[in-house]
Protein backbone atom coordinates (compact mmCIF):
# COMPACT_ATOMS: atom_id res chain seq x y z
CA UNK A 1 0.00 0.00 0.00
CA UNK A 2 0.96 3.52 -0.91
CA UNK A 3 1.82 4.93 2.52
CA UNK A 4 1.02 8.44 1.47
CA UNK A 5 -2.18 7.47 0.18
CA UNK A 6 -2.72 4.58 3.32
CA UNK A 7 -5.66 7.59 4.50
CA UNK A 8 -8.17 6.83 1.75
CA UNK A 9 -8.01 3.28 2.95
CA UNK A 10 -8.66 4.82 6.36
CA UNK A 11 -11.15 7.06 5.31
CA UNK A 12 -13.55 4.29 2.75
CA UNK A 13 -13.05 2.10 5.54
CA UNK A 14 -15.04 4.61 8.23
CA UNK A 15 -17.61 5.43 5.42
CA UNK A 16 -18.32 2.03 4.85
CA UNK A 17 -18.70 1.45 8.88
CA UNK A 18 -21.15 4.06 8.64
CA UNK A 19 -18.77 5.95 11.61
CA UNK A 20 -18.74 9.34 12.00
CA UNK A 21 -15.30 10.84 12.64
CA UNK A 22 -16.45 11.81 16.44
CA UNK A 23 -17.60 7.35 16.86
CA UNK A 24 -14.52 6.48 15.49
CA UNK A 25 -11.82 8.97 17.25
CA UNK A 26 -14.11 7.35 20.70
CA UNK A 27 -13.58 3.96 20.28
CA UNK A 28 -9.87 4.79 18.87
CA UNK A 29 -9.03 6.56 21.86
CA UNK A 30 -10.79 3.06 24.02
CA UNK A 31 -8.15 1.19 22.45
CA UNK A 32 -5.47 3.17 23.44
CA UNK A 33 -4.90 6.12 20.90
CA UNK A 34 -3.55 9.43 22.15
CA UNK A 35 -4.71 11.85 19.01
CA UNK A 36 -7.51 14.25 19.20
CA UNK A 37 -10.38 13.82 17.04
CA UNK A 38 -8.99 17.05 14.91
CA UNK A 39 -5.73 14.61 14.37
CA UNK A 40 -7.87 12.02 13.36
CA UNK A 41 -9.88 14.16 10.98
CA UNK A 42 -6.89 15.75 9.88
CA UNK A 43 -5.83 12.15 8.86
CA UNK A 44 -8.47 11.52 6.71
CA UNK A 45 -8.38 14.07 5.14
CA UNK A 46 -4.59 13.33 3.96
CA UNK A 47 -3.89 16.62 5.79
CA UNK A 48 -1.56 15.22 8.69
CA UNK A 49 0.84 12.14 9.28
CA UNK A 50 0.38 9.79 12.21
CA UNK A 51 2.92 7.67 13.65
CA UNK A 52 2.53 4.09 12.62
CA UNK A 53 1.87 3.04 16.15
CA UNK A 54 -1.42 4.96 16.18
CA UNK A 55 -1.81 4.11 12.85
CA UNK A 56 -2.21 0.64 13.93
CA UNK A 57 -4.57 1.83 17.06
CA UNK A 58 -6.91 3.28 13.97
CA UNK A 59 -6.86 0.05 11.70
CA UNK A 60 -7.39 -1.87 14.46
CA UNK A 61 -10.71 0.39 15.59
CA UNK A 62 -12.19 0.25 11.23
CA UNK A 63 -11.21 -3.64 11.85
CA UNK A 64 -13.32 -3.92 14.40
CA UNK A 65 -15.95 -1.67 13.31
CA UNK A 66 -15.97 -3.94 10.06
CA UNK A 67 -16.44 -6.93 12.00
CA UNK A 68 -19.43 -5.88 13.62
CA UNK A 69 -21.04 -4.53 10.62
CA UNK A 70 -20.07 -8.14 8.35
CA UNK A 71 -21.78 -10.35 11.52
CA UNK A 72 -24.86 -8.17 12.03
CA UNK A 73 -25.11 -8.77 8.51
CA UNK A 74 -24.95 -12.30 8.48
CA UNK A 75 -28.29 -14.34 8.27
CA UNK A 76 -28.72 -16.74 11.41
CA UNK A 77 -28.48 -20.52 10.64
CA UNK A 78 -29.93 -23.21 13.69
CA UNK A 79 -26.39 -24.60 13.58
CA UNK A 80 -25.18 -21.94 14.87
CA UNK A 81 -23.36 -22.15 18.27
CA UNK A 82 -25.53 -20.20 21.16
CA UNK A 83 -23.69 -16.84 22.14
CA UNK A 84 -20.75 -17.28 24.49
CA UNK A 85 -20.41 -21.19 23.51
CA UNK A 86 -16.75 -20.45 22.21
CA UNK A 87 -15.35 -20.45 25.60
CA UNK A 88 -12.48 -22.70 24.77
CA UNK A 89 -11.40 -20.59 22.11
CA UNK A 90 -11.42 -17.31 23.89
CA UNK A 91 -9.52 -19.49 26.42
CA UNK A 92 -6.92 -21.04 24.12
CA UNK A 93 -6.08 -17.39 23.08
CA UNK A 94 -5.30 -16.28 26.33
CA UNK A 95 -3.00 -18.74 27.24
CA UNK A 96 -1.28 -18.56 24.31
CA UNK A 97 -1.23 -14.95 24.61
CA UNK A 98 -0.03 -15.46 28.13
CA UNK A 99 2.78 -18.14 27.47
CA UNK A 100 4.06 -16.71 23.88
CA UNK A 101 7.80 -16.70 23.83
CA UNK A 102 8.04 -13.29 22.34
CA UNK A 103 11.46 -13.42 21.34
CA UNK A 104 10.35 -15.38 18.34
CA UNK A 105 7.64 -13.53 17.24
CA UNK A 106 8.81 -10.68 15.34
CA UNK A 107 6.78 -8.08 14.26
CA UNK A 108 5.17 -8.85 10.43
CA UNK A 109 5.04 -5.46 9.82
CA UNK B 1 -32.75 38.38 6.27
CA UNK B 2 -34.78 40.84 4.71
CA UNK B 3 -34.44 44.38 4.08
CA UNK B 4 -36.68 45.45 6.36
CA UNK B 5 -34.77 43.66 9.32
CA UNK B 6 -34.20 45.85 12.32
CA UNK B 7 -30.64 46.16 13.48
CA UNK B 8 -29.43 44.62 16.44
CA UNK B 9 -29.33 48.05 18.51
CA UNK B 10 -32.80 49.21 17.45
CA UNK B 11 -34.67 45.95 17.78
CA UNK B 12 -36.12 45.53 21.34
CA UNK B 13 -37.20 49.54 21.05
CA UNK B 14 -39.91 48.39 18.11
CA UNK B 15 -40.81 45.19 19.76
CA UNK B 16 -44.58 44.55 20.45
CA UNK B 17 -44.93 43.95 24.14
CA UNK B 18 -46.20 40.42 23.92
CA UNK B 19 -42.98 39.53 22.07
CA UNK B 20 -40.56 41.09 24.88
CA UNK B 21 -42.34 39.16 27.22
CA UNK B 22 -41.74 36.04 25.61
CA UNK B 23 -37.97 36.67 24.44
CA UNK B 24 -37.38 37.00 28.06
CA UNK B 25 -38.78 33.95 29.45
CA UNK B 26 -37.07 32.33 26.31
CA UNK B 27 -33.53 34.39 27.73
CA UNK B 28 -33.91 32.79 30.99
CA UNK B 29 -33.96 29.52 30.09
CA UNK B 30 -30.74 29.64 27.79
CA UNK B 31 -28.79 29.83 31.10
CA UNK B 32 -30.00 27.27 33.25
CA UNK B 33 -29.82 23.26 32.80
CA UNK B 34 -32.57 22.55 30.79
CA UNK B 35 -33.35 19.43 28.62
CA UNK B 36 -34.14 19.68 24.34
CA UNK B 37 -37.88 18.69 25.50
CA UNK B 38 -38.30 21.69 28.04
CA UNK B 39 -37.13 24.09 25.49
CA UNK B 40 -39.45 22.38 22.89
CA UNK B 41 -42.22 22.58 24.68
CA UNK B 42 -41.47 26.20 25.79
CA UNK B 43 -41.21 27.69 22.68
CA UNK B 44 -43.96 26.23 21.57
CA UNK B 45 -46.39 27.69 24.75
CA UNK B 46 -44.92 30.85 23.35
CA UNK B 47 -45.42 31.26 20.28
CA UNK B 48 -49.13 30.27 20.76
CA UNK B 49 -49.64 32.78 23.01
CA UNK B 50 -47.40 35.37 21.09
CA UNK B 51 -48.73 35.15 17.94
CA UNK B 52 -52.74 36.69 18.20
CA UNK B 53 -55.60 34.49 16.85
CA UNK B 54 -53.03 31.52 16.98
CA UNK B 55 -55.00 27.69 17.40
CA UNK B 56 -52.23 25.75 17.50
CA UNK B 57 -48.37 26.19 17.67
CA UNK B 58 -45.44 23.57 16.65
CA UNK B 59 -41.62 22.93 16.49
CA UNK B 60 -39.78 20.62 14.95
CA UNK B 61 -35.81 20.68 15.23
CA UNK B 62 -33.33 18.38 13.66
CA UNK B 63 -30.08 17.61 14.70
CA UNK B 64 -26.77 16.55 13.28
CA UNK B 65 -27.49 12.83 12.89
CA UNK B 66 -31.07 13.60 11.62
CA UNK B 67 -32.78 12.97 14.26
CA UNK B 68 -36.09 15.44 14.61
CA UNK B 69 -37.15 16.14 18.19
CA UNK B 70 -40.92 18.08 17.72
CA UNK B 71 -43.08 19.88 20.33
CA UNK B 72 -46.28 20.59 19.64
CA UNK B 73 -49.28 22.58 21.38
CA UNK B 74 -51.78 20.38 20.48
CA UNK B 75 -53.02 16.80 18.34
CA UNK B 76 -54.16 19.39 15.29
CA UNK B 77 -50.95 20.81 14.83
CA UNK B 78 -49.56 17.11 15.20
CA UNK B 79 -52.02 15.34 12.83
CA UNK B 80 -51.46 18.71 10.28
CA UNK B 81 -47.27 18.23 10.81
CA UNK B 82 -47.56 14.61 10.05
CA UNK B 83 -49.16 14.93 6.59
CA UNK B 84 -46.34 17.43 5.58
CA UNK B 85 -44.00 14.75 6.26
CA UNK B 86 -46.29 12.34 4.31
CA UNK B 87 -46.45 14.41 1.49
CA UNK B 88 -43.35 15.69 1.38
CA UNK B 89 -44.51 19.20 0.58
CA UNK B 90 -45.81 22.37 3.04
CA UNK B 91 -45.58 25.63 4.62
CA UNK B 92 -42.71 24.67 7.42
CA UNK B 93 -40.85 22.13 5.23
CA UNK B 94 -40.58 25.47 2.66
CA UNK B 95 -39.80 27.72 5.43
CA UNK B 96 -37.00 25.34 6.43
CA UNK B 97 -35.65 24.48 2.67
CA UNK B 98 -35.85 28.12 1.67
CA UNK B 99 -35.49 30.02 5.17
CA UNK B 100 -38.26 32.03 4.64
CA UNK B 101 -40.77 33.10 6.14
CA UNK B 102 -44.22 31.47 4.52
CA UNK B 103 -48.10 32.69 4.91
CA UNK B 104 -50.80 30.84 3.83
CA UNK B 105 -53.83 32.89 4.10
CA UNK B 106 -56.57 30.60 3.07
CA UNK B 107 -55.42 26.74 2.35
CA UNK B 108 -58.82 26.35 0.99
CA UNK B 109 -57.97 27.93 -1.61
CA UNK B 110 -53.71 28.42 -1.66
CA UNK B 111 -52.53 26.35 -4.85
CA UNK B 112 -48.71 26.14 -3.48
CA UNK B 113 -49.03 23.09 -1.67
CA UNK B 114 -52.05 21.39 -2.97
CA UNK B 115 -52.25 18.16 -1.52
CA UNK B 116 -51.22 19.42 2.04
CA UNK B 117 -53.61 22.58 2.04
CA UNK B 118 -56.13 19.82 0.75
CA UNK B 119 -55.90 17.66 4.04
CA UNK B 120 -55.05 20.93 6.26
CA UNK B 121 -58.57 22.54 5.87
CA UNK B 122 -59.63 19.52 6.45
CA UNK B 123 -58.26 19.10 9.38
CA UNK B 124 -59.62 22.92 10.22
CA UNK B 125 -56.09 24.74 9.10
CA UNK B 126 -56.86 27.40 7.46
CA UNK B 127 -53.88 29.82 8.23
CA UNK B 128 -50.37 29.30 8.82
CA UNK B 129 -47.23 31.21 9.24
CA UNK B 130 -44.16 29.01 9.05
CA UNK B 131 -40.45 30.55 9.82
CA UNK B 132 -37.28 27.73 9.29
CA UNK B 133 -35.04 27.98 12.45
CA UNK B 134 -31.64 29.21 11.30
CA UNK B 135 -28.32 29.27 13.82
CA UNK B 136 -24.97 29.99 12.51
CA UNK B 137 -26.02 29.72 8.80
CA UNK B 138 -27.75 26.10 9.73
CA UNK B 139 -30.82 25.38 9.61
CA UNK B 140 -31.81 23.65 12.65
CA UNK B 141 -35.99 23.41 11.89
CA UNK B 142 -38.93 25.12 11.62
CA UNK B 143 -41.58 26.74 13.74
CA UNK B 144 -45.34 27.36 12.87
CA UNK B 145 -48.14 28.85 14.29
CA UNK B 146 -52.07 27.51 12.49
CA UNK B 147 -55.34 29.25 12.35
CA UNK B 148 -58.68 28.20 12.06
CA UNK B 149 -59.89 31.12 10.62
CA UNK B 150 -58.61 32.26 6.88
CA UNK B 151 -57.38 35.65 7.04
CA UNK B 152 -55.66 35.69 10.33
CA UNK B 153 -52.23 36.51 9.84
CA UNK B 154 -51.03 39.71 8.11
CA UNK B 155 -47.20 40.99 7.85
CA UNK B 156 -46.66 42.09 11.57
CA UNK B 157 -47.57 38.76 12.47
CA UNK B 158 -44.93 37.99 9.91
CA UNK B 159 -42.63 39.74 11.36
CA UNK B 160 -42.78 38.93 15.06
CA UNK B 161 -42.64 35.52 13.92
CA UNK B 162 -39.45 36.14 12.65
CA UNK B 163 -38.04 38.02 15.59
CA UNK B 164 -39.17 34.94 17.53
CA UNK B 165 -37.83 32.41 15.65
CA UNK B 166 -34.39 34.66 15.71
CA UNK B 167 -34.37 33.83 19.45
CA UNK B 168 -36.15 30.49 19.57
CA UNK B 169 -33.57 29.04 17.21
CA UNK B 170 -30.24 30.76 19.71
CA UNK B 171 -32.20 28.59 22.78
CA UNK B 172 -32.87 25.52 20.89
CA UNK B 173 -29.40 25.00 19.22
CA UNK B 174 -28.32 25.50 22.94
CA UNK B 175 -30.34 22.92 24.25
CA UNK B 176 -28.87 20.55 21.51
CA UNK B 177 -25.51 21.62 22.14
CA UNK B 178 -26.20 20.75 26.01
CA UNK B 179 -27.77 17.53 25.16
CA UNK B 180 -24.59 16.77 22.57
CA UNK B 181 -22.38 17.79 25.57
CA UNK B 182 -23.73 15.11 27.97
CA UNK B 183 -23.99 12.62 25.40
CA UNK B 184 -20.29 13.26 24.39
CA UNK B 185 -19.62 13.14 27.93
CA UNK B 186 -21.25 9.86 28.67
CA UNK B 187 -19.24 8.18 25.56
CA UNK B 188 -16.21 9.45 26.70
CA UNK B 189 -16.47 8.22 29.82
CA UNK B 190 -17.48 4.20 28.64
CA UNK B 191 -14.32 4.44 26.01
CA UNK B 192 -11.99 5.43 29.37
CA UNK B 193 -13.08 1.91 30.66
CA UNK B 194 -12.21 0.33 27.80
CA UNK B 195 -8.96 2.31 27.51
CA UNK B 196 -8.48 1.30 30.84
CA UNK B 197 -8.36 -2.58 30.38
CA UNK B 198 -6.68 -2.16 27.13
CA UNK B 199 -3.72 -0.48 28.21
CA UNK B 200 -3.62 -2.57 31.22
CA UNK B 201 -3.78 -5.67 29.45
CA UNK B 202 -1.31 -4.76 26.77
CA UNK B 203 1.25 -4.10 29.83
CA UNK B 204 1.09 -7.52 30.85
CA UNK B 205 2.10 -8.67 27.53
CA UNK B 206 4.92 -6.16 27.73
CA UNK B 207 6.05 -7.33 31.06
CA UNK B 208 5.99 -10.98 29.46
CA UNK B 209 8.64 -9.72 26.80
CA UNK B 210 6.31 -7.72 23.93
CA UNK B 211 8.30 -5.83 22.15
CA UNK B 212 6.49 -2.30 22.73
CA UNK B 213 3.03 -0.68 22.74
CA UNK B 214 2.33 -1.54 19.35
CA UNK B 215 3.32 -5.17 18.91
CA UNK B 216 0.96 -6.13 21.93
CA UNK B 217 -1.73 -4.18 21.24
CA UNK B 218 -1.44 -6.01 17.55
CA UNK B 219 -1.28 -9.06 19.17
CA UNK B 220 -4.37 -8.50 21.56
CA UNK B 221 -6.02 -7.31 18.22
CA UNK B 222 -5.43 -10.70 16.48
CA UNK B 223 -5.96 -12.52 19.16
CA UNK B 224 -9.36 -10.89 19.64
CA UNK B 225 -10.31 -11.78 15.69
CA UNK B 226 -9.15 -15.43 15.99
CA UNK B 227 -11.85 -15.37 19.14
CA UNK B 228 -14.33 -13.84 17.62
CA UNK B 229 -14.63 -11.24 20.74
CA UNK B 230 -13.71 -7.23 20.58
CA UNK B 231 -10.19 -6.42 22.08
CA UNK B 232 -11.93 -4.75 25.08
CA UNK B 233 -13.77 -8.26 25.85
CA UNK B 234 -10.41 -10.01 25.14
CA UNK B 235 -8.56 -7.53 27.66
CA UNK B 236 -10.89 -7.84 30.35
CA UNK B 237 -10.65 -11.93 30.00
CA UNK B 238 -6.61 -11.54 29.93
CA UNK B 239 -6.54 -9.51 33.10
CA UNK B 240 -9.34 -11.92 35.07
CA UNK B 241 -7.47 -14.72 33.76
CA UNK B 242 -3.97 -13.08 35.33
CA UNK B 243 -5.91 -12.06 38.50
CA UNK B 244 -7.01 -15.99 38.59
CA UNK B 245 -3.71 -16.76 38.16
CA UNK B 246 -1.55 -14.94 40.69
CA UNK B 247 -4.55 -15.87 43.15
CA UNK B 248 -3.76 -20.07 42.14
CA UNK B 249 -0.05 -19.16 42.77
CA UNK B 250 -0.59 -17.29 46.15
CA UNK B 251 -2.98 -20.04 47.29
CA UNK B 252 -0.15 -23.05 46.89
Amino acid sequence: MDTENRYRQYETARVRGELSVQDLWLRYLALSGNHDAFDIDGYLQGLLALETSQEHVLAVALNERLEEVYRAALIPLPTDPPPGADGGARRAVIDELLGRDWSRTRPSY
Amino acid sequence: MTGSAPQPGDATAELPAELSSALTQMAGLVLSRETVDTALTLVTTLANATIAGTTGAGVTIVDEHGKRSKAASNELVEQADALQYEFDEGPCLTAWRTRQVVRIDDTATDSRWPRWNGAAAHLGVRAVISVGLVVDDENIGAIKVYSDRPADYGTSDERVMSLFAEQAAILLANSQSLRQARRLSRQLADALVSRDAVVRATGVLLSRGAADQDAALIALADAARRSGQTVQQLAGDLLAAVVDGNADSSAT
